[in-house]
């Protein structure tokens, strides 16, 4: 049987980052990206406390991903932050990357015109979560 | 550039342009106090009483110098919060709104946390929004929200209206008021039998209830001016204040008696309606012709000279510029430079079509000289018989570098409408809306802006058999693979299915969102200030006005014209290239292959040069759109009618859009209205002229707009003018429908980018409409600046 990966868990933003450094589709449309984020999942359901991904996204590759305990412990360039439900649905393809922003379930803290530059990676980096053998909350 | 010869002028104009910004919560607040209190009362009751609750309790403000009163929000300038359109969009991004790079605003903690908490959570399932995506098709929701193909702005409510102030001046709120009663008898007595007899009762009462709420607004205005009279030791400002407080105790309740009663009227009613509905587009009208019987009256009594109209006219263009909109980042890409777009209407022919200019129009243009400031819009209606001197008064404003006032060319916009069948007396009265559109005046609700449309996209979907390369998901319908395509016939046919499919698709939304409208927004003030409304008594969100049309506007007409003649050109007569290697080119954004990008942007025809072999394409593609739409009827009984313009939805499409075979890469801005691709005009300005108004602009009957970039330098000394009226004058006899001008050196532009402290003031046309050049995203400042056309 498939391994499943919780979602969230250090194991889970492990494998996203694999399945990032493994997809020809986000590093052609985001080969000259540079920016790094923090992904925040907020209390909500069944999420009792927040979650904050750190992910550096350079050149088309995944150079880090891990969680941290604060918002404070790294500056980001971009914050992309949602409850818990939404993260799931964002997952499981229900809601687009530039759509979640567009319908207020989710918040960017950083510029929105970089984002829509790079809708095509977004879009490439939610496909990349949703290869990740997921077991939610 | 600028000239004050005032000091009451120059300090409530500094007071307007130097202030920061801030959110407005009032409005906001004591909307949805009302609303919770109401709930189970008929809709358009509520919304009566939450308008007057409003008008009752937002703050009276009168500042120092003032003549012309009526604080639209307690500390000007500022943004209103209509939280039942798309007014919490900003909710997410309140902690940062004081501090962001474009556009900040100031809110206080407290505020933001009135926000959040008593406001957002009430609203989040009763928004227009949120009761549109329970009645619209998935798809369509999906398309919408893609925010590639169109936008449907009506989702914010629905203003974009011109109100009928000859009317309102005539009768006074008093009489409406007095109307309403009278009718709310003959419905509860003599016609209670009437099937129809409780939904008119109801429209009366609400009639009733706004009617005394905006007269109760205006006499909290003369007990504050009366009070403030008694407190002040200056005898000059004591008498002002006394004045003030004698008019606003007659006006709006009773028809003005004078030319600056007759403003003040005007005034007060654009900040009820702008309490009532969202703020964009709630126009004035032909404000030169129903004043001048006022003015005409105050000159021959020895009242009033062009000066002191002048400085009347000033003080309420001034107070025009108290209210910004509240965008947030996402629809700041689309909508920049803070437009609010209250149009006034100038000049034009009257209703049997000889020339209406009369001193007040002189009057107008010299106070938008002056006071040079971004709202209101002030469109100039021309026609072949417009009198020399007006063209030389404007084309004199224009060459100072005010870039403030928009050209209508009244001939092929009456043309438009009589073909939409507005009998010829009511297109001669049209008056402008907004940026570009029109309608008839007084009597019409067109909803002008109710959408936009993204053509570059129908044919990139077009060549990619439906799906977008941006989004990666099948949007559009199955039009075959483009490798079968034999000729440009075949990418034609498929391009129009593409336009056809998605404008059905923005219909439905559209429509679905009028629906929306009708039941969570009736808007009973704005349906005193159109005709037929009241006679109907039924609110205009129900198509009781004369005409009712809803305005889509398309966006990106020269990337198609010069798409398909390059696809023409290099794959189908010269075959140069096949169309395997251009989809690979074009899907890769040209990053291996920009020899053929040069080759495609530099050797083949483009829109813009007065070439038949690309301007064809144009004309067609503004026909296949135009066609497409005005095949759809609206919710209120009338029809959708194309029009051409895009906000600066051109930018916002752009990252939305995929290299295109006119050689414009992804993230690239798409053409603004019907202006030629940026960089494409090579043959100078006349060239560009003749291809624009080969498009025929009368089937865009809510209007086209054309935006021109020049250099001051060519335009300085008499001579300077004469080239301007010429150039004016060839535009109108090609049968061009508006134009404007951005007259201001690059080098300045440059300058303001890097130093915006010192260019606060600076004016330039965006698309239909003058914004700070400071206050407009980087991305729409350089669009601007490429704009710019080297030679007449």
């Amino acid at each position: 049987m498939e391994k499943k990966f919780k979602f969230p868990s250090e194991e889970w933003i492990k494998a996203f980052k694999e399945e990032v450094n493994k997809n020809k589709a986000y590093e052609d449309a985001a080969k000259d990206w540079e920016g790094d984020f923090l992904f925040v999942a907020s209390p909500g359901g069944k999420l009792e406390k927040e979650v904050i991904y750190y992910v550096d996204l350079w050149h088309g590759k995944c150079r880090d991903a891990y969680s941290i305990p604060s918002r404070d412990a790294k500056k980001t360039e971009f914050i992309y932050e949602g409850t818990y439900e939404n993260w799931i649905k964002l997952i499981q393809g229900e809601i687009g990357p530039i759509r979640g922003l567009l319908t207020r379930k989710f918040k960017l803290t950083g510029s929105m015109a970089k984002i829509m530059r790079y809708t095509r990676a977004a879009s490439e980096l939610v496909s990349c979560a949703a290869k990740v053998p997921t077991e939610f909350l | 550039m600028l000239n004050l010869t005032n000091s009451r002028i120059e300090s409530l104009r500094d007071r307007i342009l130097r202030a920061k910004p801030s959110i407005c919560i009032e409005r906001a607040k004591y909307y949805t106090e009302s609303m919770k209190q109401t709930e189970m009362e008929p809709m358009i009751i509520r919304q009566a009483k939450a308008l007057a609750h409003v008008l009752k309790n937002i703050p009276v403000r009168i500042f120092p110098e003032e003549l012309i009163v009526g604080a639209i929000v307690s500390s000007p300038p500022g943004a209103i919060v209509y939280p039942e359109g798309v007014g919490l969009r900003i909710i997410p991004e309140l902690e940062e709104v004081r501090t962001r790079s474009v556009n900040p605003l100031d809110i206080s903690d407290e505020e933001i946390r009135i926000l959040k908490e008593e406001i957002d959570p009430y609203w989040l399932s009763r928004s227009l929004g949120a009761y549109t995506e329970q009645i619209a098709p998935k798809k369509v929701i999906d398309a919408l929200y893609g925010a590639a193909y169109f936008i449907l702005t009506e989702i914010a409510g629905i203003s974009h209206v011109s109100i009928n102030y000859p009317h309102l001046l005539t009768l006074g709120f008093e009489r409406i008021q007095k109307m309403a009663e009278e009718k709310i008898e003959e419905y509860e007595e003599l016609k209670s039998w009437e099937p129809k007899a409780i939904d008119k009762t109801l429209f009366y009462r609400a009639a009733k209830i706004v009617a005394e709420a905006v007269i109760n607004y205006a006499s909290r205005y003369s007990k504050k001016a009366m009070e403030m009279a008694g407190e002040v030791e200056d005898p000059v400002r004591k008498e002002q204040l006394t004045k003030i407080a004698e008019i606003c105790k007659w006006v709006p309740a009773k028809p003005p008696r004078n030319f600056r009663e007759a403003l003040q009227f005007v005034w007060f009613t654009q900040v009820a309606l702008h309490q009532e509905n969202y703020e964009q587009a709630i126009s004035m009208g032909r404000i030169d012709q129903y004043l001048y019987p006022y003015y005409k009256k105050d000159v021959e009594a020895g009242i009033l000279d062009f000066e002191k109209t002048v400085e009347l006219v000033e003080c309420l263009w001034i107070k025009t510029n108290e209210i910004v909109p509240l965008f947030d980042a996402a629809v700041t890409l689309y909508f920049s430079g803070l437009p609010t777009n209250q149009a006034v209407t100038i000049g034009g022919v009257d209703e049997e079509g000889e020339d209406a200019t009369n001193e007040l129009t002189y009057v107008i243009l010299e106070a938008t000289k002056r006071v040079a400031l971004r709202q209101p819009n002030v469109h100039l209606r021309l026609h072949k018989k417009s009198p020399a001197k007006l063209l030389k008064a404007l084309a004199e404003v224009m060459a100072s570098g005010t870039n403030n006032v928009a050209i209508f060319n009244d001939e092929p916009i009456i043309k438009a409408l009589v073909r939409k069948k507005v009998p010829l007396v009511e297109a001669r009265n049209y008056s402008t809306i907004g940026c570009v559109e029109f309608g008839p005046f007084g009597n019409s609700f067109t909803s002008s802006d109710a959408a936009l449309f993204n053509l570059p996209i129908c044919l990139e979907l077009a060549l990619n058999n439906g799906v977008s390369s941006v989004h990666g998901e099948k949007v559009g319908l199955g039009t075959g693979d483009a490798l079968e395509f034999k000729d440009i016939d075949d990418v034609i046919e498929a391009f129009r299915k593409q336009v056809s499919y998605l404008v059905r698709h923005m219909v439905i939304g559209s429509n679905c969102i009028e629906i929306a409208n009708q039941v969570i927004k009736p808007t009973p003030l704005l349906s005193l200030c159109i005709e037929g409304c009241f006679e109907a008594g039924r609110d205009v969100t129900t198509g009781s006005a004369k005409y009712n049309f809803t305005g889509v506007q398309c966006v990106g007409l020269a990337d198609v014209a010069d798409s398909l003649a390059a696809l023409d050109q290099i794959i189908f007569k010269e075959k140069r290239v096949n169309m395997k290697e251009l989809l690979e080119a074009l899907s890769k954004n040209f990053e291996d292959n920009e020899e053929l990008r040069q080759l495609l942007v530099n050797r083949i025809p483009r829109y813009g040069n007065d070439d038949d072999s690309v301007d064809r394409y144009a004309q067609l593609v503004a026909r296949i759109y135009s066609e497409e739409v005005e095949n759809y009827r609206n919710v209120r009984n009338g029809w959708f009618i194309p029009g051409m313009y895009s906000m600066t939805t051109h930018i916002g499409f752009g990252f939305l859009t995929g290299a295109l075979p006119s050689g414009r890469k992804l993230n690239e801005p798409l053409a603004n209205g019907i202006s030629p691709s940026i960089g494409s005009v090579r043959k100078g300005l006349t060239a560009a002229v003749r291809s624009v108004t080969k498009v025929d602009h009368a089937l865009y009957p809510n209007g086209v707009a054309y935006t021109v970039s020049l250099s001051p330098a060519f335009f300085y000394g008499k001579e300077g003018i004469s080239k301007l009226i010429s150039l004016i004058k060839s535009y109108m006899e090609l049968g061009g429908m508006h134009i404007h001008f951005n007259i201001v050196d690059v080098s300045t532009l440059l300058e303001a980018q890097k130093n915006p402290e010192k260019y606060r003031d600076l004016l330039v046309r965006v698309a239909g409409y003058s914004a700070y050049f400071v206050d407009l995203t980087k991305e729409t400042q350089d669009e601007i600046i490429s704009r710019y056309i080297k030679e007449l």
